[in-house]
């Protein structure tokens, strides 16, 4: 091969040399924002509404919030490594379990605060302080109001063989698939739970990851019933108040419907812990409401007002009592998924 | 080595005697009538007939360009052109080139890199069994004088034993007609000239007719049985060495060949001379310009007194003209020039 | 990336103690860059039998089972209709095939897992939700994908062959089609392979379209043992066997090739293209008009209808900043990653050029990251920058985790394989005589890189660069965790949409991201023609 020797190499170097010296600023530029008295900085699990909270929270207290979001436990990775530098002063989590994990890594500072001990709930609080729950996520039974005329009551009733071939499931990957069955280990034990899995599996069920998908399927008829969070609901009766799907709470007669919490904590490193904490205190009094209704979850704080699309789906009574132990029973949980062949 | 044992066709019966005329008793080995090739509107081989007779070694020579590898793709059936082309007397002009059985040879020797020696060798001749391709192999490689490298690579070969390779490759399936696309071009002199040797011995051992194609002239003659000269697509003269080099049809031919004047004939015609069919006296109108020692021999370049400039030569041990010198060209006693038409 | 193609040229000692300076450069280049993948591949020496044991009789099966099927598929689909596409191209001449040639390109600008929801999305309706969630869909849409980077490669082995090779198998008795097996496929086996070793580290670190049909693989893994049990250690040997399987891929076939080369030495006039029967290429045609169709215009047209959803719908997620906010970020992150990994890569190169296999393979150790999936990486890199970070070398509160710097750093890791492949192979083309001759003109080593075979490198250079930036636009496990606040790139914003099934939101970013894949595949395609047209 004969290689040949070009004559315009300026406009190659010329974008060569742009490159470079954009990239250079954008280095120097990328990280001066280590917290002063005035910034909150966010690691944050959830993707969804979250960003008008913040601003009217900036808007109430003058501290501006910035955050990075990503996964629960890639960020709880970089927490831990980050250690003592870290720039994190707030995690939010999108599940209790990855709160606690990250509790127990002791990558989490108690928070004394009275505000936040008198609005939330002790079940909804690690005993010790290090994380605070701000809103309720409930994991349910949904039907297709067309063809579903008594649609289960428990989860065990998912596993009924009438619904082979009719259920809708999210895949074991996913952390709210996850708490339930942790859930569900703490009322009937890690064997029973192992049962009931199984008979989920033994409907042939189809699995989607994802719940708005989920609804979707059932709204088709790809499925009739399927288990997925309410919030989702939320949005779909949002863009069509006729949506095909409605909710049945299961184990109203017992423990209550499997509830999943979103949850906050204050790094045990943080450069401004006193902004962290009136970040998440603001969250759980004044800025509760917002936070829950900005997708369409239940406040944590049972007295706060429930969104008013939300409140049509009916009161219901919540398994409470499991919520500080999903962290736990989570590697059991996924144990017993895998065991009973869940996808 | 003349034979090789495995038959893989029926055996090409070549005939004994030499028939340079071209009026043959038996059909020729290779014949090619009114090939005609246009690419991109342009004739590149332009009504082209051509023999090539039993064991016989035509050199095809001409300049760059002048479609003469083009020719040769034709001949192999790697181009489709129009006319015929007859190999033995039987019209394959509708056969693809993997049923014509003629072999090639490429400048670029196009081994195949990933094959070792034995499997380049073997890979027209697959029916064979194990046995018979050792055997074959072993006899091509006396053939070509590289005895015990078969298991090498390609890429483990020197230039000119992998132009060697090459060649008993397109032997393998024991072709009656061979085509050379310039095989020497790419190696060195001294190189050129064993390998060479070696090649047309090989071909001769094996009777088997050959087209070589090559733009040098020296080699032409050197090689060729008969001798063809193409330009701008056409064949100008196909004669004996001796005939195109002594007898060219016209002055492209002559000076195509090597060095050329031409002079006024007595008659208004003009006469070809060679260098070695002019010398030189000194003392005259004509006058020196340049001289080139050749060992057993002189060559002076002159400029004549009508402005052209000869070439002349005077046997060593005269006495040396310098440049600039007054000279008299004449004609070397004994040498009638070819009368050009 | 392939480390396919170690030269086993022999070093002597003495040349090796006159080079030292040059090993110790290599060591500490090919020492910094391999450190993240270190980190994790050490952590098997702390082996965690119990999650292993619980694994083996439960999920590893299976997932062996899917990663094994859908590497076997996409590899063995993408390596045909690269090769098969790059094959018709270049033989056979068409009205539109230079443009056709060109578009075939265009697929490395769609990210898999935008394939993968536009065709998830798009296929659900006809199949219905439980079909359309197949290995099978899967495996068509990473072919889709990732058959390019077969196509290029085997394109640039069909021009480079000669004519002549193909002439002689005719009139050895080979019909077209049995040269065409025989000879001419042997010939681009290579770089054949090293396409098809390309697509085999995408599918076994691929995470993002494997999860979109519930396809369970050896990587999905990683990361469902990782975040389900917080165990890092067994995530880790698991990822260990990803890197394993990568490594024992390439060795194979270097033991396949053996003493065997492929390139033809000497001016050799490559094949033209031909005519031929107008059904054939009529045929041929429709197909690579098709696979363009269904890998790129399908995508859009379907992202551009959602452009027009998303306006309707009310439902948003937190995106700071508007598009050209994420457009920058994405041109910053990918322009100093691209810049970083081919400065890296062309030092690496060069520094391991004529210094045997030993410094093949310690450079070699640098391009790993490339067959570790994204995520994993990506905690490797933390790991390590975190640990400088907790030795306070940087003035106080700059850190590297969290930095612009540290996600170049990142990015270089994962991607560096990529720009080391292409220069390494153009290095490879510069004849040892113009260095030779440099040298004699008195030019010192560092003098001849520079004026002689920098130049000679630069088209070769630009488009490995092309390629880098392209992997990096479309990047996201890494920079996901990596970046720095205010640099959300636009991947992050279709994660983020798309982590919470808003598809339709996530068509803004994702047509941002693939036209940005566009301009880097023109550049691509540039380079690479003004590289072919030394050649023929």
């Amino acid at each position: 091969m004969q290689m040949r020797r070009t004559t315009t190499p300026r406009t190659i170097r010329l974008a060569a040399i742009g490159i470079a010296l954009a990239s250079v600023t954008a280095a120097c530029g990328s990280d001066d924002a280590s917290s002063d008295g005035g910034t909150v900085t966010v690691y944050i699990g959830r993707q969804y509404g979250i960003e008008p909270v913040f601003e009217a929270f900036t808007e109430a207290t003058g501290i501006e919030v910035r955050f990075t979001s990503g996964g629960d436990p890639e960020l709880r990775e970089r927490l831990i490594a980050e250690g003592e530098n870290t720039p994190a002063d707030v995690v939010l989590t999108a599940d209790a379990a990855n709160i606690e994990l990250s509790a127990q890594a002791g990558l989490l500072a108690p928070i004394e605060s009275e505000a936040l001990t008198a609005a939330i709930p002790a079940e909804l609080r690690s005993p010790d302080d290090l994380w605070f729950s701000l809103s309720r996520r409930a994991r349910v039974v949904i039907y297709s109001t067309e063809r579903v005329t008594e649609p289960p009551t428990t989860y065990a009733a998912v596993g009924d063989p009438q619904w082979a071939g009719r259920v809708c499931l999210r895949p074991s990957t996913h952390p709210y698939t996850q708490s339930l069955v942790a859930s569900i280990i703490a009322a009937e034990g890690e064997e029973r739970a192992t049962e009931i899995v199984s008979s989920w599996v033994a409907n042939d069920p189809l699995y989607i990851n994802s719940d708005t998908d989920i609804y979707k399927a059932v709204a088709s008829g790809e499925c009739d019933i399927a288990i997925a969070n309410t919030y989702y609901l939320g949005r779909l009766q949002t863009e069509n108040p006729d949506f095909p799907v409605a909710i049945s709470w299961p184990e109203q007669d017992g423990r209550g419907a499997h509830v999943n919490v979103s949850a906050a904590g204050v790094t045990a490193n943080a450069p401004n812990p006193e902004g962290a904490k009136r970040l998440i205190e603001w969250l759980a009094t004044d800025g509760q409401e917002q936070f829950a209704a900005a997708n369409f979850e239940y406040p944590a704080d049972p007295t706060s007002p429930v969104n008013e699309l939300v409140a049509t789906w009916g009161e219901f009574t919540a398994d409470l009592g499991v919520v500080l132990r999903l962290g736990e029973l989570n590697p059991a949980a996924v144990e017993v998924l895998s065991v009973a062949g869940y996808e | 080595m003349t034979a090789v044992s495995p038959r893989i066709r029926p055996a090409f019966t070549a005939p004994e005697v030499r028939d340079t005329t071209g009026a043959a008793p038996h059909p020729a080995a290779l014949e090619a009538r009114s090939i005609r090739k246009v690419i991109g509107g342009r004739a590149v081989v332009d009504g082209v007939d051509l023999a090539v007779q039993p064991a016989e070694l035509l050199a095809l020579v001409g300049p760059s360009g002048c479609g003469k590898s083009t020719l040769l793709r034709v001949i192999a059936g790697l181009e489709p052109a129009d006319g015929q082309v007859l190999l033995d007397g039987a019209d394959v002009s509708a056969l693809p080139a993997e049923r014509r059985w003629i072999g090639l040879v490429f400048q670029d020797h196009a081994l195949f890199p990933h094959l070792r020696v034995d499997q380049n060798l073997t890979f027209g001749v697959r029916h064979l069994s194990r046995r018979e391709r050792a055997t074959l192999v072993g006899e091509l490689l006396e053939l070509v004088r590289l005895p015990g490298l078969a298991k090498r690579y390609p890429h483990e070969l020197s230039g000119g034993e992998q132009q060697r390779i090459a060649l008993a490759r397109a032997l393998a399936p024991q072709p009656p007609v061979v085509l050379l696309d310039e095989p020497f071009a790419n190696l060195d002199a001294s190189l050129r000239d064993s390998l060479r040797t070696d090649v047309i011995a090989a071909l001769r051992s094996r009777r088997t007719s050959a087209v070589l194609v090559t733009h040098d002239r020296d080699e032409a003659l050197l090689v060729g049985d008969r001798v063809a000269v193409m330009r701008a697509g056409r064949i100008l003269q196909v004669d004996l060495p001796e005939q195109v080099y002594e007898r060219p049809v016209d002055r492209f031919v002559a000076r195509f060949l090597g060095d050329a004047a031409f002079l006024p004939g007595s008659d208004g015609g003009v006469l070809m001379a060679r260098p070695h069919d002019l010398t030189i006296e000194p003392g005259g109108a004509d006058r020196v310009l340049a001289h080139h020692y050749f060992g057993s021999m002189w060559r002076y370049e002159v400029g004549r007194a009508d402005g052209s400039t000869v070439l002349a030569e005077v046997p060593a041990g005269s006495r040396l003209l310098e440049v600039g010198s007054p000279c008299t060209v004449h004609v070397v006693a004994g040498h009638a020039l070819h009368h050009l038409d | 990336m392939t480390l396919a193609t170690i030269p086993t040229s022999t070093t002597t000692l003495r040349r090796r103690a006159r080079s030292l300076p040059g090993w110790v450069a290599i060591v500490v280049v090919a020492g910094v860059v391999a450190a993240p993948v270190i980190v994790i591949v050490a952590s098997i020496l702390d082996p965690t039998t119990e999650v292993w044991r619980e694994l083996w009789d439960t999920r590893l099966p299976g997932m062996i089972r899917d990663t094994v099927t859908l590497l076997t598929t996409v590899v063995i689909g993408a390596t045909v209709l690269g090769t098969g596409l790059a094959w018709f191209v270049t033989a056979y001449d068409f009205p539109g095939r230079r443009l056709l040639g060109w578009a075939l390109v265009t697929p490395l600008a769609v990210p898999g897992y935008v394939l993968g929801f536009v065709w998830l999305d798009t296929m659900q309706g006809p199949l219905g939700a439980r079909a359309v969630r197949s290995i099978w869909l899967c495996a068509a849409v990473l072919i889709m994908a990732l058959y390019p980077y077969v196509y290029l490669l085997a394109r640039a082995a069909f021009r480079d062959q000669s004519a002549a090779t193909v002439a002689v198998a005719r009139s050895l008795g080979c019909s077209p089609w049995q040269a065409w097996w025989r000879v001419t496929l042997p010939m681009a086996r290579p770089s054949i392979a090293a396409g098809a070793a390309l697509v085999a580290m995408e599918v076994l670190t691929d995470v993002g379209t494997v999860r979109l049909f519930n396809v369970s693989t050896i990587a999905d893994g990683v990361l469902r043992v990782w975040f389900g049990t917080g165990d890092r250690n067994a995530a880790a040997e698991l990822a260990t066997l990803l890197i394993g399987a990568a490594v024992l891929l390439i060795a194979v076939e270097r033991l396949l090739r053996g003493r065997a080369r492929y390139t033809q030495g000497g001016r050799a006039e490559s094949v033209a293209p031909r005519r031929t029967r107008v059904g054939t290429t009529v045929a041929a045609a429709v197909a690579g008009w098709s696979v363009v169709a269904l890998a790129v215009a399908v995508p859009i047209v379907k992202l551009v209808r959602w452009v027009g959803e998303a306006r309707a719908t009310g439902q948003t997620i937190a995106v700071e900043g508007d598009l050209g906010f994420h457009v920058t970020s994405s041109v910053r992150v990918a322009g100093a990653a691209t810049i970083v990994c081919v400065v890296v890569g062309t030092t690496l190169a060069w520094l391991a050029r004529r210094r045997g296999t030993a410094g093949q393979v310690v450079a070699r150790t640098a391009t790993l990251g490339y067959a570790v999936p994204g995520p994993v990486v990506a905690v490797g890199v933390v790991i390590t920058l975190a640990a400088l970070d907790r030795r306070d070398w940087l003035p106080d509160g700059v850190l590297l985790v969290g930095s612009m710097v540290g996600l170049i750093y990142a990015l270089t890791v994962r991607f560096l394989a990529v720009s080391y492949q292409g220069v390494e192979a153009t290095l490879a083309k510069v004849p040892p005589n113009v260095i030779a001759g440099a040298r004699t003109l008195g030019a010192g080593p560092l003098r001849v890189a520079v004026r002689v075979e920098l130049p000679l490198i630069r088209t070769g250079l630009l488009a490995a660069a092309a390629l880098v930036a392209i992997d990096s636009v479309k990047e996201l496990p890494v920079t996901l965790l990596l970046r720095p606040f205010g640099t959300d790139t636009l991947s992050v914003w279709v994660w983020r949409a798309t982590s919470e099934s808003l598809w339709v939101q996530a068509a803004v970013p994702s047509l941002a991201i693939v036209a940005l894949g566009m301009i880097s595949v023109a550049i691509l395609q540039w380079a690479l023609d003004r590289g072919a047209e030394v050649t023929t």
